[in-house]
């Protein structure tokens, strides 16, 4: 059977059925797309939020304590009176930190000692040292350290009074710290000077000249935290340190006299007392990059919408597949129900549609059809005689003989028993006599006898009325003639 | 290195095959005929793009 009535068999309803989706896929679609916008705007809200305010808590911590920056200024202090009081440097502090250099000078011959630097020359370091008042200044007035620390502000001056400092001066004389900013620069770079001191006949000052700004976060606990945070490490924190104000470092300022009751040995004490004091010449400014934190919201969102995207792709085929093999089934069960399950050709579902949608046809376009129907002679005869079996067995041939003599575009179909249809499209009346004889010799050769009777749809005719004229030339046929009962041992 | 291509594409023609498509369709057809594949696969690159550039 060349000739279908089942539309979704065609090529282009095939390519129809796999270019469309279905509204469940973009449904499912459209939900997974949704649920995946939400949960990265979610991810991004929730994650931006506690960063920032991580941020914020640890900006403040470091801004407040001061930690680096007093650090710093304790390490170059205690490395520097060590060098100057002992002789020597202090075990386990002698090394400087990266960006400090320490060592002891002699004014009057312009040599160094014990000179630890990882970023200047001896000669470098001289120059600087040139630029710097060494000689003693065993005068200066404690008032005038009262006063600077009067300018503090009241947080400040609280500070002070927590650490007692507000009775600063100390007997350290003829030696004491003086802190100066370097001439020529602009940023946190101090020098410390301790001395001058006589020693073994000569006048000598330590001194230790220190950049608050570099490497800063590499000392405080917070700082290895927020290395863990950021593991591309230095940037995305930024710390700077300034000098505040600039105006007391341009001038001398010096611990002699300000701290009477400080024991010399007493380096912690030393630290104590120097820490808010320091705390005065320095301000250290923390910053964090908020571009950095906001890299880490915004990279987990996207790799939240690219997972959701994933998992509704996933989603979205699998049910697409499904759809596919439904709809396969689907056809393959239509086919099924149209077709005769011994002859394999059309049933009389299939004819029945096959009619009514060719006889709209041809009240639409004008065209004529031709009905056939083929009744075996004889059959009941030979499933009595010989067995179902066996009519089983010519009910199959017959098929396959007429079936032999259609065009692609006509029909047979089994609508009875032993009866077959054939409808086909657009003859003429010779042409339809001609197929009438061809199915009989073509029956005949295959040791079958039939009734075959033919009618051509009329204008005005019905469809029921054609079938009718089709049914009763047949019958006319099987009643004048005496057919022989077919065997389908002749035909085997 | 062919065993893995062979593999890759009997995994592609077999998911093909599930979404009813021709093996032998082209980068334009599968956009024809499987639009919410090709815009999936967009969205996917797009979104890979943006993390490896943010």
């Amino acid at each position: 059977m060349a000739w279908s009535t089942d539309p979704e068999s065609s090529p282009e309803a095939t390519v129809s059925r796999a270019t469309g989706c279905s509204r469940l896929c973009l449904a499912l679609a459209g939900v997974g797309l949704a649920a995946t916008t939400a949960a990265s705007l979610f991810t991004y809200r929730t994650l931006h939020e506690p960063l920032e305010s991580v941020g914020a808590s640890v900006v403040n911590h470091l801004a407040s304590a001061k930690c680096t920056a007093i650090a710093r200024t304790l390490t170059a202090l205690s490395i520097a009176r060590s060098d100057v009081l002992n002789g020597e440097p202090e075990g386990e502090r002698t090394e400087p930190d990266a960006e400090a250099t320490i060592g002891v000078v002699t004014p009057g011959s312009w040599t160094l000692e014990d000179f630890h630097s990882s970023n200047l020359t001896e000669a470098q370091a001289l120059t600087v040292l040139r630029g710097l008042p060494l000689q003693a200044q065993t005068n200066a007035a404690a008032g005038a350290v009262k006063a600077q620390l009067n300018l503090a502000s009241p947080d400040l001056r609280a500070d002070l009074r927590e650490h007692r400092c507000e009775q600063l001066g100390y007997g350290l004389a003829p030696s004491a710290v003086r802190v100066y900013a370097i001439p020529g620069r602009s940023d946190g770079s101090l020098a410390f000077l301790y001395g001058p001191l006589l020693i073994r006949g000569q006048e000598k000052t330590a001194f230790a000249l220190v950049d608050l700004n570099a490497s800063t976060l590499n000392i405080s606990g917070h700082d290895a935290t927020l290395h863990e945070l950021f593991p591309s490490g230095g940037g995305e924190l930024r710390t700077a340190v300034k000098l505040s104000p600039p105006s007391v470092l341009r001038n001398q300022l010096t611990l002699h006299g300000a701290m009477p009751d400080l024991d010399e040995e007493d380096h912690k004490l030393v630290g104590l007392r120097v820490v808010p004091f320091a705390n005065q010449l320095v301000s250290t400014e923390f910053s964090v990059s908020h571009e950095a934190l906001d890299r880490i919201s915004r990279r987990s969102a996207a790799l939240v919408f690219l997972m959701g995207l994933l998992a509704t792709a996933a989603v979205v085929l699998m049910s697409r597949s499904s759809e596919m093999q439904l709809r396969g089934l689907n056809l393959a069960l239509r086919k099924e129900s149209r077709t005769d399950g011994l002859t394999r050709i059309a049933n009389r579902r299939a004819w029945d549609e096959a009619l009514a949608l060719e006889e709209s046809r041809r009240q639409r376009h004008g065209h004529r059809y031709g009905l056939v129907v083929v009744d075996l002679d004889g059959f009941k005869q030979i499933n009595d005689r010989q067995g179902h079996q066996a009519g089983d067995q010519v009910l199959q041939i017959a098929a396959t003989q007429l079936a032999s003599q259609l065009r692609t575009t006509d029909l047979l179909a089994r609508v009875g028993g032993d009866e077959f249809a054939l409808l086909v499209f657009s003859p003429t009346p010779k042409g339809l006599n001609d197929l009438v004889e061809r199915l009989r010799t073509s029956l005949t050769q295959a040791g079958i006898q039939a009734s075959i009777g033919a009618a051509l749809s009329e204008e005005r005719t019905t469809l029921d009325q054609t079938w009718a004229k089709a049914d009763d030339a047949m019958y006319g046929v099987k009643t004048s003639a005496l057919a022989p009962a077919p065997s389908p041992s002749e035909t085997t | 290195m062919t065993r893995v291509l062979a593999a890759v594409n009997r995994s592609m023609n077999r998911l093909k095959r599930a979404l009813g498509l021709p093996e032998s369709i082209s980068v334009l057809g599968l956009i024809r005929m499987c639009p919410i594949l090709a815009f999936f696969s967009l969205l996917i690159l797009v979104t890979l793009a943006v993390l490896a550039l943010s």
